[in-house]
Parts: C-alpha cells; structure tokens; sequence
C-alpha cells in the first residue's frame, strides 16, 4: 500500500513536471511547478523524512519559488491568451493534481494499519546530529559559501550607491 | 467508525475557529469604536454581538461572480488557500498538553512556517490573477514583505528551539520552568513585530493599504471569496497570537485555574494588543517597512541566535 502512495506521488510529482513545460503562461507553469514540489515534500513524509519535507515547503515552495513568482510578475506579462487551445490553458491540470494530492493526504492521516509506513522515520534531532557529527566539515563548506554570496551581494549593492 | 469520529472532530474544529475568526471582526470594530472614543457597531444583540452573525449572513448572501479580465481558476483558489493554510496550521496547536490534534509532532514549528509560505502563496495569486493594477501592487508588496519578515521571525524561533530542544509546540512548552519572554526578550520582541507584518495587519497592512492600493490584493474580490480572505487573516491572527502565548509567555502555565483557560486568556490580551497597535500606530512608508526587516531586525534576531547559543553553551559548562 505504501508502495501504491509512493507511486502515486511520484505520478503526480511527474505529471505537474510535464505540465510545467505544457503550458504558455507562466504563472501557470510556476504554480504547477509549486504542485510538484508539495507533492515532492509528501513523499519526502511517507519515506519517513518529516524534517526533509517541512524544509521542502519552507524553501523550496517558500523562498525560491516566491523568487520565480516575483519575476513573472513584475515582467508584465498579459493575462491568459485566450486563442489557445482549451486544454493548454493550463487551468485544469493544477487542479485534477491537487485533488489527487488531496486523495493522498487523506489515505496517509487516515492511519489505517495497512497504509502505516513501516520506513524508521528519520526526526530533526537524527538530522542535526548527522549534519554536525560526520557531516561538519561539508556543513562548514556550505557556510562559507553562502557567506561568500552574501558578501558578494553586499558588494554589488555598495557599487551601485557609488555609481549613483 | 474511529475515521468518522476524527472526519466530525476536524468539522467541530474548524467551525469553532471560524466562529472564534467570526466574533473577533466584530470585537475588532467595538475595541477600536472605544479606543476611538465611539461606540462602535452596538445594535444587533446584547452589546452588538450579532454582529459577526450578520456580517458573516451578508458575505455568504452576495453574489459569486469572476471578474471578466481574471485567471479564473486561479482567481478561485487563491482565497481557499489562505483559508486552508491558516486553518491547518491549527493542527499542531494544543490547548492543553493533551489536548491537540498534533501537538506532539516534531516538527511543529516547521509545519507552521511552511504553512504560513503557503498563505503568502494565496494572497499573492490572488493579487496576480485579479488583473488588476492595484491589485498586482498589493500582491508585489505582499510578497516582499512576508519574504522579509519570515527571516527575522524563523530566527527568532530558532532561539526558543535552542533553549527547549524541541521543535514539537507541547515540547516547547513543557520546558519552560521559566516563561521564554524572560529569557528571549530580544526575541519575544522580534518575534511579535515580524508576526503583525507576517499577518500584514496595521500598521504593517501596505499590501491592502486603502488610501493608496484601494484594497490591495483583494480589490476585486467580492461575497465569501473576499470573507475567506478576511477569515484567513483573522485566524493568522489568532494563530500569532497563540504562538506568541505557547511560545514566549509559558502557553498553558499558570496558577490555580485550569490550563487551557490561562491559554486562552494569554492569547485574548495578546489579540487584544493587536487592535490597540492598530488603533495607534500611522503607517509606515514602504522603503521604512523594508528597511526594517532588513537593516535592524534581521541583524537583531542573529544577534540573539548567537548570544542564546553562547549563553546555552556556558549554562552547560557551568
């Protein structure tokens, strides 16, 4: 039963993929793109990653996504073209996955016994310890390269207010 | 039968926040009416209680209708969303330390945040489909604004999981001899500010400031669409108000009444300092909201990750 939730995640995960590339609007490509990242997040929670999953939505969906969205916006694009085929609008897709997505959710709260994963689920506690026990030095790495970026965007804005 | 059970739970669940988002519309108006030297809406029931009732029977009464120029289905969904997401972030919330429908998950905390970027999803797809001018601004700022402010507000967090190594609500809780506000004034502070921006409430309410975006991301929005949006941003609200309470100010510890009623009652005055906050503070400019965020709370709440961290660090050598 576990494996038919993981297949169906995996589908829809597939499917919002593919429609990312189906369709002309952007936005509606962001918001397909923002299912299949949802659904990612659940399947992270089957598999017994809770901690993954929540940090899926918080960053992914949260923060890199916003970023994408943000753009489309302000690149003024024009609301539906409306002499498209019905079926590349787009509209529907987002929402036949998230009533798929829905399904899913409600079989995995249901706490049936025979839909229980049987995976070892993996807390925060077990992520942190990992990351700082054999992980440090990979941790650290990641560290000073996100403060190098955050130097260099520092930088670039002090460069700007010279040039002004 | 137990799936039954669980399915009437979540309804009983639901329909009394809703009432609770319902009664605070109403309690809003009566506290600003006296803060305001006025009385406030008075009429309908004893002290004007029916109020929530006949606004909520107004909303649902008006007509349904999507606008010609709107992404339909977008334009549909943006309003669930919000609704869904602050409803959902219930589930972890316990009233009591037995008393929740998740309050023992451990990844609470985490299930919060992710829920409160799904929110800033529905506002700003909402702003973005409306396809319209003011509405798209609401929904630009809406974005920058929440992306701003859940920096400062997850760091602040981060020093309440460093004291009670727990990311659990009931866990938090339960390691508070002292009460976090003690502890983590910088935070409790930090945590509040990015909490009103968060919920953009006044004075931090630039994405549907009225006398410059009209409405801002719901100027198109009309009937129970526009009043999912109005419950989504009561119960974001509610939802800070009781996180401030579990997290800062001891959540259900108190003497000799029982907890959930200290719960409630720490929450009532917290809710109660969002109305006063609104009815005193202007609001501010956006490059200043902007600049806040950026340049004196984020700096502040590392400050204080650092400095919990090291205080922790020298308790346990000590």
């Amino acid at each position: 039963m576990t494996i038919f939730l993981i297949l169906l995640l995996l589908l829809i995960i597939l499917t919002a993929g593919a429609a990312l590339l189906v369709v002309r609007d952007p936005m509606h490509g962001a918001v397909n793109l923002g299912v299949s990242l949802l659904a990612l997040s659940i399947l992270f929670l089957v598999l017994g990653a809770p901690f993954v999953a929540a940090l899926e939505v918080m960053l992914y969906v949260g923060a890199i996504l916003v970023l994408f969205l943000f753009a489309i916006m302000l690149l003024r694009t024009p609301l539906t073209t409306w002499e498209e085929p019905r079926w590349r609008r787009g509209f529907w897709w987002p929402a036949v996955l998230m009533v798929l997505l829905t399904a899913v959710l409600i079989l995995l709260f249901s706490r049936r016994p025979d839909l229980m994963v049987v995976i070892q689920e993996i807390g925060p506690g077990t992520v942190g310890r990992a990351l700082f026990g054999p992980y440090l030095w990979l941790t650290e790495a990641v560290a000073l390269l996100l403060f190098a970026v955050i130097a260099a965007v520092l930088a670039i804005h002090r460069r700007d207010d010279h040039d002004a | 039968m137990m799936l039954f059970l669980m399915a009437l739970g979540m309804l009983f669940t639901t329909l009394v926040l809703l009432g609770v988002a319902g009664f605070l519309v109403f309690a809003e108006r009566r506290v600003l009416g006296f803060l305001q030297n006025r009385l406030g809406p008075n009429r309908l029931g004893p002290l004007g209680v029916g109020q929530a009732l006949a606004d909520a029977l107004k909303l649902m009464s008006k007509e349904n209708f999507v606008p010609d120029f709107a992404d339909p289905v977008l334009y549909r969904a943006a309003p669930v969303l919000v609704a869904f997401s602050a409803l959902a972030s219930f589930a972890v919330v316990p009233l009591d330390h037995h008393f929740s429908w998740a309050g023992n998950w451990n990844i609470g905390l985490l299930f919060i945040l992710a829920m409160s970027s799904l929110n800033a999803y529905g506002v700003f797809l909402g702003g973005w489909a409306s396809g319209n001018k003011f509405s798209l601004l609401g929904a630009v700022r809406a974005v920058a604004q929440l992306v701003s402010y859940e920096l400062p507000m997850g760091l602040a967090l981060l020093g309440v999981v460093l004291l009670s190594g727990s990311l659990s609500l009931n866990g938090i809780v339960a390691a508070q001899n002292l009460p976090y506000i003690v502890l983590q004034p910088l935070g409790f502070v930090i945590f509040l500010i990015a909490g009103v921006a968060e919920t953009h409430r006044l004075p931090f309410d630039l994405p549907e400031a009225e006398s410059e975006l009209v409405a801002g991301f719901n100027t198109e929005y009309g009937g129970m669409r526009f009043g999912y949006f109005f419950l989504g941003e009561y119960l974001g609200l509610t939802l800070i108000a009781v996180l401030t309470a579990l997290l800062y100010l001891g959540g259900w510890h108190g003497p000799w009444l029982p907890g959930w009623i200290w719960l409630l009652i720490k929450t009532a005055a917290l809710i109660f300092v969002f109305f006063w906050l609104r009815a005193t503070l202007p609001r501010p400019r956006y490059d200043q909201l902007m600049a806040l965020g950026w340049k004196v709370l984020l700096p502040l709440a590392l400050f204080n990750v650092l400095a919990t961290a090291l205080a922790a660090a020298l308790w346990r050598l000590a």
